[in-house]
């Protein structure tokens, strides 16, 4: 098994799971996805996107639970896959505040929250 | 008159001696000299001066020392030798893992694994993880498998919330068969949705237990 290797995108697993049986790869026995592991990891902000390490793969079982690889044309739908976000406007913007390194990210961290269409007025 | 032994001043006969006298006298003291060394409280001890010299290791048959023959309390630890009481197989982590899943309804690797030799002795594994999951109250079970066959499951819980960090601490005892195995910890997701490992430190330790 290869895996396809999703590293550096964000992937909600169901939603893409979603996708790929929409798409005509059917998922009978779930996808998953195991990324490196990360040494010395700082915790991540509290509700933060699950963004997939480099090098992340995904795959799916077979009838008796072995990992196996997707078909070829999962490839052009994993690549296509664009995340919807399932957090609220208050747990985006407090992951995205939490993550802030500059005086420039809290700039750009308030304006997407100005911004957002789901902001509360 | 006679002369004298260096060690335990045995008498020893000149020619001027008198016969008689060196028999019933000097012999006779330095044969019962003799005698009291193998007294089986006052003898010789071979612990100082005219006592006999230090008892070789070699002049001990193998298997014969017994605990009872040692002092409480004197074994140390630099005379237990390597790996002789407890030996670590292996151990994954302190380091965060980073698995996600949407099968449901059996049991699946997690990355968190260690692969070593087993001797045929009980094997303590022991750590900790971290799950979530995408579903309010979804439940998760987690288990070790041994060379991906499930062994021992040793938690159930049900997230709190949705993506809610959920913390399992584990110490089981198996005894695998001696030789190589791969020990993985594993995961049962009950309900539709994502379960995952990961978000901070995990760590998995095997050590064998041989006495």
């Amino acid at each position: 098994m290869s895996g396809i290797d999703v590293g550096g995108k964000i992937i909600y697993l169901d939603q893409l799971q979603a996708d790929l049986n929409a798409g005509g790869v059917p998922t009978p026995n779930g996808i998953s996805i195991a990324g490196p592991h990360q040494d010395d990891a700082s915790p991540p902000p509290l509700n933060a996107p699950p963004l997939w390490p480099s090098g992340s793969l995904l795959f799916t079982y077979d009838n008796q639970g072995n990992p196996i690889d997707l078909p070829p044309e999962a490839q052009a739908i994993v690549d296509a896959y664009t995340p919807v976000t399932t957090l609220s406007w208050r747990e985006r913007t407090t992951a995205a505040l939490e993550a802030a390194q500059t005086v420039k990210d809290l700039e750009d961290v308030l304006v997407t929250a100005f911004n957002a269409a789901d902001a509360p007025r | 008159m006679s002369g004298a032994t260096t060690e335990l001043n045995l008498a020893t006969a000149v020619d001027g001696d008198d016969n008689a006298d060196y028999l019933t006298l000097n012999l006779a003291n330095s044969l019962r000299t003799l005698d009291a060394l193998f007294n089986n409280v006052s003898g010789h001890n071979h612990g100082a001066a005219h006592n006999g010299g230090q008892i070789a290791a070699g002049a001990i048959a193998n298997g014969t020392i017994t605990s009872a023959m040692l002092a409480d309390g004197t074994i140390v630890t630099a005379d237990i030798a390597p790996n002789a009481v407890s030996q670590l197989i292996g151990s994954y982590g302190p380091t965060t893992p980073t698995f996600s899943s949407t099968t449901t309804g059996t049991w699946l690797n997690t990355p968190i694994t260690v692969t070593g030799a087993a001797q045929g002795n009980p094997v303590r594994v022991y750590g900790f993880l971290t799950w979530s999951h995408s579903a309010s109250g979804a439940a998760v079970d987690v288990g070790l498998a041994v060379d991906g066959a499930l062994s021992v499951s040793f938690a159930r819980d049900y997230a709190p919330f949705a993506a809610a960090a959920v913390s399992v601490a584990f110490d089981v005892l198996i005894t695998p068969s001696v030789g190589s195995h791969t020990f993985t910890i594993q995961i049962y997701n009950y309900v539709a949705g994502t379960a995952s490992v990961g978000t901070v430190n995990a760590f998995l330790g095997i050590t064998e237990v041989k006495r």
